[in-house]
């Protein structure tokens, strides 16, 4: 591809960075140039995964590597333009810069590669995220997409799935079940019409990487489902988006009108015969529709509620047709399968587990981004390396690795490998990606308490174990929670959670995770909260009370804040009223020396 | 079939067959909470785990399909332990105080609780103690020694728990006794096709809704009580006599007697008074587990005090209690008179299809043999005479052997009827249950929408009085006639459509349904017009199925026992077992069964009864034609003129206060019997209640009355009295074919009748004559039988007939309404050529432009006012109140 004649500009617009004023940003850009008259393409592109520091602008000039510039608010942008463009400047602001997009070093400003961020990253799936504009259906073909497609159609249905199980491939949405293996079961069903939906329903919280893949490289999963449509006989497919995603909506509907325009969706695929039509459907907001057979519920209008299984999804899916639903990700990984085959895509990962996988970091990290690393690469490599760990002048206490409902891993676990054995083997999943960090600030049953209560608002009213032991399981933690735990509400729980099992879906077999990861890992927390009524970490509200412990000038205005007069002066010394504090913090925050957070023993 | 292994007995079960059902059949105890009995199941209780060889883990019972080898335990330690915990949760948020109660194993059921300061919930506060699935299962799972939560808060007493609703006057919901087992949703929707009730809320808080989350009334439940059926706990109870029914004493099998299909139902009693109905299975295969709001609630709609309890005569200006004695001397006296006086002609008898066959039988006996007459009729004669007529003339026998549990495997099914959910409210259910689950296509011919309407591919709406032209229409172009009827535009725009799915019908079918099913819900009034239709009905069956056809026609009559009438001879053209009266040899053989001379002339119908002055007496077993009868004021007249009139009725109904005699009845819940549903299944009726004060059952008191009137008039060895109606049933299975196997020994309640020579004989077009529709310019009055009001309280024109108050209205097109200036609840005068009727008005489109509908049981069957003789429809003028 030649580069540029004129100067590019690239803005990323992502729902991310769209939330930091990215489209500011891009309005900024225009009026900057248009002020300036200066000759400049400016292009829009989806995400490079740097959340933490959007809004990133790329500049490129022609014959010269591309500079990326982060936290590029709408004030920097004359600056920028000025730096960057000005006929008389070198065409790089270092001061705004962020990267390279090169192997050297330009001007002073670091390569891509040199970023801890990247540094460990193999990008396949994201290749094209952040660099190309998602609304383009000519980038996308320019950089190699839709020849996967156009490979698999010449082949035989049973050489692509032997294609695909070769790739080693499996399902990126938590179940880790071989891909290949599942589009036979398709295949071989009898009934026609056949389907092939894919859960974009991406409800994890602090899960993203599917929103990405589906704002930068649309096309990418629309060849992926078509693909597998020509590989099981399926001749309709559903993207199952979650209706709180209106982006990753319009930029899918976009592609897919434009893969219809351009023969790749229709009655005849490439002219090969082969027909496959799809649509967007949007979800209707309940955690339990990302689950296959509740999203199966949902896209046929009925209440979003997992079905009985036997019959399974390939005997008798959406509206009893033989169906077959795979992850964002996974459809993802399909095109680059076909087009550079299965022996590359095997060749990183580990041992038993090939290709790459990626992941969203969140919660208390330093850098809060989206990356891909081959699996079996250690999380600490991603939580402490890429993104940086916790903020400065905390220590790592636990991370979330796929969702509310896989548990939590201790920071002494922090160095196992990504991929799905380790975490089976401490009773967890690794789950869809969204790796959430909590430092020492969290308090376990603080946060088990949270993630049951998910468990239970978004448990479907179906399974007694799930939407009643769920509650049980909350209201016992939040004894504990509040000091009023009871010896036996250990073994309550580990009962509770034995019958939780017998759930009819993984949300509720799931739901018990987290408590049984507490009792693996953080026995001695709970312990704390159990019999000595203490939160060391000070979280748990009714555990913890705020006394005056120095003097200090300050202590007037924490007085003056105090919504119920619980900052008493007597004697011209301070002290609180426990009786009328409601723990609402304002005075910590007005005298942060004076005030503290102690225990029940009075402990800071 | 696949052979498993169950607790260690080898058993035999269907493959693929879900395991708790297996289970269940087995007589094996396995709890399980949200299971309903041929329904997919939905597994949310997850109480029925079960150790199954080879699987990892305990697996339901409800999700697992049976398989040949498999080697099933419920009774292990750890299948058991995980029930109970699973169990233990659903308490969590239920209720417990029938469970928990220290109290509870001295307790006898009624015992008023003694409340000491440690009960603090009592179980008699719930009105499903002592049947309630639940408790019953907590007791054979044996919760009360697992307690894993032992000293815990239950959930349920931590919350607010939602208010019950028991706004209407049939079903109490009480959400905060629910377990989310969502039976009843399920019941709502699948088994009924109704889906009043959904699944709201999630997690915790998922609920049960009616509707859109209101009041159970403005959903669109038609209060049939399936729910309640499968409710396990006491969230879904029948709001009348519920606390009655925690002490139910005794439960008998009986039969409804609302309209022609023949619920079986069982009714439960204490201290004599019906408390509680529920669906009886073991009976009638055609209501099975269903019934409707008629079934289930209207026993109660009369209460035993307001029954008659003393034989009444007309005496110094009223009516006076006399001794059964009196009455019945009295009344055979008079009869003996006027009989001496006018001939025997001047007699005349009305029996009812709301009696028993063994009532009807011996009416039309003392008739016949005792007082020598043929006229003998009812007023359900004329319209039942029209169609069989029609019938005869297409297949050469009135009685057919269609068989309606057929109608749910049905392919195509035409309907024709004003609302067959209303009138024959299981017979439509099973019309649904063809177009839900078996793909079914459904043509409804209906002067009204009805729900069934929205079941239906194609809909004519006929214009009142053009039902026969329609369905003749469509048997026509079905037959390949192109003759032109002048059709309504509606109707003619939509025929077509009907044309093609109806002819699409005859194509060979592999799946072993039924190719076509014609059902024709016959009026109360308009006998000419009901027999044109049963005929276009036939013509079309025979058009579109040939020799099958009387196999698919269903007519229904309005009332429960109206072909059982004619079958034992009460009309006045055949003897029993259908010989014309005018028949010699049929006569004489009879005369020798029965041991006295039979009459020869012809019989008079009920109308031709009361078009002269010639009847000077008349018997009326259980009819009430001041109800029933068209051209009210007439009737009312002639009724008064009569020398005599006597009649057996449970009621003081209108007919009744015009009667010299009065002979108390029982009514239906208290008599032994039998009735003949629409498809000829006869039907046993048990006693359930005791007599009200000295009343008699009916074949009581015609047997005492026929022997009197037989010693005053000398017939010789002639049999009156039995020792029970199952001697009658002996007599009459001589008799009638039809009723060879129906002897209460060998009777098998509710299974279809051989026809024994009966049954049709050829299948052949007729000509239909079809009448002109009404002239466009004036106000056309129909009516017909709606859903909710009871018989029995609205001929004591009890304000409680209709609890509801749903059809108190005359129902007016939106565009009438307006231009006459009614607005919705207004009061409308409608006027007619012999009576005039003021009712508020229900502004509603299911009618259409000038036509009107009152239902028929108002106030009485106050609308047959307005009615003349035979006709289907009234021309009116309508006009609002002013002031």
């Amino acid at each position: 591809m030649p580069g540029p004649q004129r100067p590019l500009i690239k803005v990323g617009i992502s729902t991310c960075s769209r939330a930091v004023g990215a489209q500011e940003t891009l309005d900024a850009v225009r009026k900057e140039l248009a002020d300036r008259g200066l000759e400049a393409d400016v292009m829009v592109t989806g995400c490079w995964g740097l959340c933490y520091a959007e809004p990133i602008v790329e500049v490129a000039h022609p014959g010269r590597p591309a500079v990326l510039y982060g936290s590029l608010t709408a004030d920097k942008v004359p600056q920028l333009i000025e730096g960057a463009l000005a006929p008389d400047q070198v065409g790089v602001v270092p001061e705004l810069a962020l990267a390279v997009v090169g192997d050297e070093p330009l001007e002073g400003v670091a390569p891509l590669r040199s970023m801890e961020f990247f540094a460990g990253q193999e990008r396949r799936l994201m290749a094209n995220c952040g660099v190309s504009d998602p609304d383009s259906i000519d980038q996308y073909i320019a950089r190699g997409g839709y020849a996967g497609l156009a490979k698999a159609l010449g082949m035989t249905d049973e050489q692509v799935i032997a294609e695909v199980l070769e790739s080693g491939l499996w399902g990126r949405g938590g179940a880790a079940f071989p891909t290949g293996r599942k589009w036979e079961f398709l295949r071989g069903a009898k009934v026609t019409p056949k389907y092939m939906i894919c859960n974009a329903d991406e409800g994890d919280p602090g899960s993203f990487v599917n929103r990405n893949l589906m704002e930068s490289d649309p096309h990418l999963i629309i060849e992926g489902m078509a693909i597998g449509g020509y590989a099981t006989g399926a001749s309709y497919g559903y993207i199952y988006i979650r209706d709180e995603y209106p982006l990753p909506v319009e930029r899918t509907e976009t592609a897919v009108q434009q893969a219809r325009e351009r023969g790749l969706l229709g009655d005849n695929v490439l002219g090969s015969g082969f027909a496959f039509d799809l649509e967007v459907v949007r979800g209707a907001g309940s955690y339990v529709c990302g689950e296959e057979t509740g999203l199966i519920a949902s896209i046929e209008g009925a209440r979003g509620m997992p079905k009985i299984r036997p019959p399974f999804p390939a005997q008798a899916g959406v509206f009893d047709k033989p169906s077959n639903v795979n992850n964002v990700e996974t459809y993802a990984n399909v095109p680059l399968i076909l087009r550079e085959g299965a022996a590359w895509y095997a060749s990183v990962g580990s041992e038993k587990h090939k290709g790459t996988k990626m992941f969203s970091l969140s919660g208390q990290i330093q850098r809060v981004g989206i990356l891909e690393v081959p699996l079996g690469t250690p999380m600490s490599d991603v939580v402490m390396g890429a993104g940086g760990g916790p903020p400065e002048g905390r220590s790592l206490k636990a991370v979330q690795p796929g969702g509310p409902l896989s548990g939590i891993v201790p920071a002494s676990d922090v160095g196992i490998a990504l991929e799905p054995e380790p975490f089976k083997e401490r009773g967890m999943f690794m789950g869809s990606g969204g790796l959430v960090v909590m430092d020492d600030s969290s308090c376990v049953v603080d946060l088990a308490i949270y993630f049951e209560w998910f468990a239970e608002d978004e448990s479907c009213g179906r399974c007694t174990t799930c939407f009643a032991g769920t509650r049980r399981l909350l209201e016992i933690l939040k004894r504990i929670s509040s000091g009023r735990g009871r010896s036996s509400d250990p073994e309550i729980m580990r009962l509770l959670a034995d019958t939780m099992r017998y759930a009819n879906c993984v949300h509720g077999q799931a739901a018990p995770t987290v408590v049984m990861t507490m009792f693996s890992f953080f026995e001695e927390e709970l312990n704390e909260h159990l019999y000595n009524k203490r939160c060391p970490a000070k979280v748990c509200r009714e555990l913890v009370r705020y006394e005056v412990v120095h003097h200090s000038d300050k202590l007037p205005e924490a007085e003056a804040i105090c919504p119920t007069q619980a900052v008493v002066r007597e004697n011209g010394s301070y002290r609180i009223d426990q009786g009328k504090c409601i723990k609402c913090d304002a005075c910590r925050e007005q005298a942060p020396y004076a005030i503290a957070l102690v225990d029940e023993f009075g402990a800071m | 079939m696949a052979k498993l292994t169950l607790d260690g007995r080898e058993i035999e079960a269907p493959e693929g067959a879900p395991l708790v059902q297996v289970i269940k059949d087995a007589g094996v105890f396995i709890s399980n909470l949200c299971y309903i009995d041929d329904l997919p199941p939905y597994a949310g209780c997850r109480t029925c785990l079960v150790e199954i060889e080879g699987a990892p883990t305990l697996q339901l019972s409800c999700t697992t399909q049976i398989a040949d080898g498999m080697v099933v335990r419920t009774d292990t330690r750890p299948a058991k332990d995980a029930r109970k915990a699973v169990l233990s949760l659903i308490l969590s948020y239920h209720a417990d105080r029938c469970l928990t109660c220290h109290r509870v194993v001295k307790c006898k059921p009624g015992d008023t609780c003694l409340r000491d300061d440690v009960v603090t919930h009592r179980c008699i506060t719930c009105s499903k103690n002592y049947r309630c699935e639940l408790q019953t299962t907590c007791e054979m799972v044996e919760m009360a020694g697992f307690e894993p939560w032992e000293g815990e808060d239950r959930t349920y007493y931590e919350l607010q728990q939602p208010e019950s609703d028991r706004a209407n006057p049939f079903l109490e919901f009480d959400p905060q006794m629910c377990i989310i087992c969502t039976r009843c949703v399920r019941a709502c929707d699948q088994l009924r096709h109704t889906g009043a009730i959904t699944l709201a809320g999630r997690g915790f808080s998922t609920r049960i809704e009616f509707g859109a989350g209101g009041p159970v009334h403005d959903s669109n439940c038609d209060f049939c009580g399936s729910c309640i059926d499968v409710c396990p706990t006491a969230t879904l109870m029948e709001h009348p006599n519920k606390w009655s029914a925690t002490e139910t004493e005794r439960w008998a099998p009986t039969t409804c007697t609302s309209c022609s299909v023949g619920c079986s139902i069982n009714l439960g009693t204490r201290k004599g008074r019906g408390v509680i109905v529920r669906p009886d299975t073991a009976a009638n295969p055609v209501s099975d587990k269903q019934i409707c709001v008629r079934g289930r609630f209207h026993y109660d709609a009369v209460k035993p005090k307001q029954r008659l309890s003393q034989p009444l005569i007309r005496r110094n200006g009223g009516q006076e209690e006399a001794t059964w004695d009196d009455a019945l001397e009295f009344t055979a006296a008079r009869l003996t008179e006027i009989r001496e006086r006018y001939g025997p002609e001047a007699i005349g008898f009305l029996g009812s299809p709301l009696a028993t066959n063994e009532e009807n039988y011996l009416l039309q006996k003392i008739a016949r043999a005792v007082v020598g007459t043929n006229n003998i009729d009812s007023t359900a004669g004329a319209v039942a005479r029209a169609a069989a007529s029609s019938l005869r003339a297409a297949f050469g026998s009135e009685v057919l052997p269609a068989d309606m549990t057929q109608l749910a495997r049905s392919k195509t099914l035409l309907v024709i009827a004003d609302d067959l959910e209303s009138s024959h409210n299981v017979a439509c259910l099973r019309c649904k249950d063809a177009v839900v689950n078996n793909g079914a296509r459904l043509i409804v011919v209906s002067a009204r929408r009805g729900e069934m309407c929205d079941f239906a591919d194609v809909w004519l709406q006929p214009r009142p009085g053009e039902e026969a032209a329609v369905v003749a229409a469509l048997a026509d172009a079905v037959g390949g006639k192109a003759e032109p009827r002048p059709l309504s535009p509606q109707v003619a725009q939509a025929l077509p459509a009907a044309v093609e799915l109806l002819t699409a019908a005859r194509d060979p079918d592999s799946s072993g349904s039924r190719p076509l099913s014609v059902v024709q819900a016959l009026p109360h009034l308009g006998a000419q017009e009901a027999g044109a239709t049963t005929a276009a009905a036939a013509n079309l069956a025979v058009a579109a199925l040939g020799k099958e056809a009387a196999g698919s026609l269903f007519v229904l009559p309005q009332e429960a026992n109206v072909w059982g009438m004619r079958d034992v001879g009460a009309t006045a053209e055949y003897l029993p077992g259908y010989h014309l009266t005018g028949d010699d040899s049929a006569r004489k053989t009879l005369e020798q069964a029965w041991g006295a001379p039979l009459p020869t002339a012809s019989g008079l119908t009920f109308e031709q009864m009361l078009s002269d002055d010639k009847l000077k007496a008349l018997l009326i077993l259980n009819d009430n034609p001041l109800f029933f009868a068209p051209a009210k004021p007439r009737i009312s007249e002639k009724l008064a003129g009569l020398e005599f009139l006597a009649v057996i009725d449970s009621l003081p109904t209108d007919t009744a206060q015009a009667a010299h005699v009065v002979l108390p009845d029982v009514g239906a819940f208290g008599k032994e019997g039998t009735i003949t549903s629409a498809d000829r299944r006869v039907l046993r009726m048990h006693a359930a209640t005791p007599p009200q004060g000295e009343a008699q059952p009916a074949w009581r008191i015609l047997g005492e009355l026929g022997t009197r009137l037989a010693q005053r008039l000398k017939i010789g060895e002639l049999r009156l009295n039995y020792e029970s109606p199952s001697e009658i049933m002996d007599e009459i299975a001589q008799l009638v074919p039809l009723y060879s196997q129906a002897t209460y020994r060998e009777i098998e309640s509710g299974a279809q009748q051989p026809l024994n020579g009966l049954g049709p004989n050829k299948a052949e077009i007729q000509s239909v004559a079809t009448i002109a529709a009404p002239a466009d310019d004036g106000f056309t009055l129909t009516t017909g039988r709606s859903l909710y009001t009871s018989y029995e309280g609205a001929a004591l024109h009890s304000p409680e007939a209709d609890k509801l108050h749903r059809e108190e209205f005359v129902e007016i097109h939106p565009a009438d309404a307006k231009e006459l200036g009614i607005a919705e609840g207004d009061e409308v005068t409608l006027k007619g050529i012999s009576g005039e009727l003021t009712i508020r008005a229900h502004i509603t489109e299911s009618g259409q432009p000038r036509m009107l509908y009152v239902p028929l049981y108002y106030d009485g069957g106050a609308v047959t006012a307005l009615f003349e003789d035979g006709q289907a429809s009234a021309a009116v003028e309508a006009a609002a109140v002013s002031g």
